[in-house]
């Protein structure tokens, strides 16, 4: 696959030395956002972040990410047991419709946006995905090396390079080589500005946060009938002790659209039942556009997140 | 509230029956309960004379299986025997050419990682695998496995290389409280048996962090996705190894396995039972494998 070098190297933007959130926070010196669940996504919380980028870019989303000049909240140790109880009997009787010994019903990402068929994919058979989808896909690597590495070259052929290490299970590689060189030339200034999107905006993380990208979850319940699976694009924080410590944040390149709030919730679901304790913080970043939404977890959004997720696997196994 | 599953002590003969389980629960943080856990003492060492009726019966079993003079090795590993448990048609068509990945090449960086992290408290897991993968390119010949694959790879490769070992390690360090270990640990390190006279069967067994209790060796081992149907054996198995390369006394008392991805822990007394079922079950895997 030969891939034309267009796009000058993305480079790290200046930003403070300091990696301490606590400094970071003080250093902005401006009151945390307000104690409604969501961020208006068109108006304050991107003109929010905009507006702090101009000062120290990124900083904002990183005060939004920690939620500083506030307490985190309590990790309730008894929550996440009650959660899965409260799943196990729920999806008892979805459970049941599984059949016995056949593979298990996973929601994941896939089955969630689009309720697609129960048959598993097989790895041999790459699915043809969306253009978005493939975009998405795509720029979820360029996020993560830009975590990871703080550097990004040529966005197409990192991401390509990303894809074929990985073992390319959705046939991107392939189908990027087949595109005309006008459409690919496409592909590769769309990548530009998601990745221009993403250095801008993210400074280097603290690595005392424990930055990890790319964290696969795989709960299962009702005797391994049922799957609850995710990967999370990136998950900052230890573990929790007596406070919620944990923040998870995804990456989206499409417009904020409702089934967001769902993935958001669902994240935070997982992350509970995988870890004993809530995060602390949820969001999405949106790399076309910026913004930045971010939603405080507590009960009532684990809650609700949990009814979704037992209308889901009922539809998906009626 | 967590729930963990601990095996109860097996005084009955080795049965192919599961052995029995419970529950318990443990309170935040995690890694302080965990390594409590991995840490306490242990009931007694597994028996010389029943260890030595597991060995002699497994050697001479493999080398019915697969003897020495056999042209290729069969290669044993917790995934194989996982599969000879739950679904041996899937083993038999298992690609025997290795070939590298971030998935697999993940383990090896963040051990070498978490060793730095261990020794120096200050060292963040994804700044010591950045510092193991700057030394790798700095070497030629350190002896890592993955060096020469990771060196060729492009850069969003390598990225990918990187963020992989970096959740990995993270999840290792995060996993145990290291301050509690009254002398350090020992990460990695994984146990290999063979022996070339009498049979061409590798065993390969992994362990994560091994530490002494009372001068007795407990193990912990991280493994991938969900916690499987046959995890005792899976587990038993790097016990068995322990003391098939180096002696009853090198078999640990208790393995804890951890399952970042799902958040489970599970925890194996080890006793002559858990090895025979394991032995029995390598056997198995081995002779699906050589038949091949």
């Amino acid at each position: 696959l030969a891939i034309r070098n267009e796009t000058t190297r993305i480079a790290a933007p200046k930003t403070p030395k300091t990696t301490s959130n606590v400094t970071t926070a003080q250093a902005i010196g401006r009151p945390t956002h307000p104690s409604a669940i969501l961020f208006p996504v068109e108006a304050s919380a991107s003109r929010s972040v905009n507006a702090s980028a101009e000062a120290h870019p990124g900083q904002g989303l990183l005060e939004k990410l920690r939620g500083s000049g506030r307490s985190r909240p309590v990790a309730d140790p008894e929550l996440a047991g009650g959660l899965r109880e409260w799943l196990e009997d729920s999806l008892s009787s979805t459970a049941r419709r599984v059949p016995e010994g056949g593979p298990a019903l996973v929601i994941d990402t896939v089955s969630r946006r689009r309720l697609l068929s129960l048959r598993p994919r097989r790895q041999a058979q790459p699915i043809e995905i969306s253009n978005q989808a493939m975009v998405q896909n795509l720029v979820s690597c360029l996020f993560r090396q830009w975590i990871t590495t703080r550097s990004i070259g040529d966005p197409l052929a990192d991401a390509i390079a990303a894809q074929v290490v990985s073992g390319d299970p959705e046939g991107i590689v392939e189908r990027v080589s087949r595109m005309p060189a006008a459409r690919r030339s496409a592909l590769q200034s769309e990548l530009s500005g998601h990745a221009r999107q993403i250095a801008s905006m993210w400074p280097p993380l603290c690595a005392s946060w424990h930055p990890r990208t790319g964290e696969k979850v795989a709960i299962p319940l009702c005797g391994r009938k049922i799957i609850l699976s995710a990967t999370v694009d990136l998950a900052i924080g230890p573990q929790a002790s007596t406070d919620a410590s944990v923040c998870i944040v995804g990456i989206e390149t499409a417009p904020p659209r409702r089934s967001h709030e769902i993935d958001m919730r669902y994240c935070a679901l997982v992350e509970t039942l995988r870890s004993g304790a809530p995060p602390s913080r949820v969001g999405k970043f949106y790399t076309q556009s910026g913004q930045f939404r971010i939603e405080p977890v507590n009960e009532h959004l684990l809650v609700s997140a949990l009814l979704e997720t037992v209308d889901l696997a009922e539809r998906l196994c009626p | 509230m967590t729930t963990f599953t601990m095996t109860m002590p097996m005084n009955a003969p080795p049965t192919t029956t599961p052995p029995p389980t419970t529950t318990m629960r443990v309170a935040l943080p995690r890694a302080d309960a965990l390594t409590d856990v991995l840490l306490s003492p242990v009931d007694q060492p597994v028996n010389e004379a029943e260890f030595s009726r597991v060995s002699e019966r497994l050697t001479t079993q493999f080398a019915r299986v697969a003897p020495a003079d056999r042209a290729k090795p069969v290669r044993i590993d917790s995934y194989r025997l996982e599969l000879a448990s739950s679904n041996a048609g899937r083993l038999k068509g298992l690609d025997s050419v290795f070939s590298a990945s971030p998935a697999k090449c993940r383990r090896a960086i963040g051990l070498a990682a978490v060793g730095l992290s261990v020794r120096d408290s200050t060292l963040a897991p994804s700044r010591a695998v950045e510092r193991v993968l700057a030394e790798s390119a700095a070497q030629s010949d350190s002896g890592a496995w993955w060096e020469d694959w990771y060196r060729r790879l492009p850069p969003g490769a390598r990225a990918v290389a990187q963020a992989e070992a970096v959740t990995w390690a993270t999840h290792l360090f995060e996993a145990l409280d290291w301050r509690k270990f009254e002398s350090q640990p020992k990460v990695g390190g994984d146990l290999r048996w063979q022996c070339q006279d009498i049979t061409r069967v590798v065993l390969h067994g992994r362990v994560d962090v091994r530490a002494v209790v009372d001068g007795i060796p407990v193990f912990f081992v991280v493994s991938t996705g969900i916690a499987g149907s046959a995890w005792t054996t899976a587990l038993a198995l790097s016990a068995l190894v322990a003391g098939m390369t180096r002696g009853p006394g090198a078999v640990p008392g208790r393995v804890v396995g951890f399952w970042p991805s799902s958040g489970q822990v599970r925890i194996l007394r080890i006793d002559s039972g858990e090895l025979d079922r394991a032995s029995r079950l390598a056997v198995e895997a081995a002779r699906i494998l050589a038949l091949a």
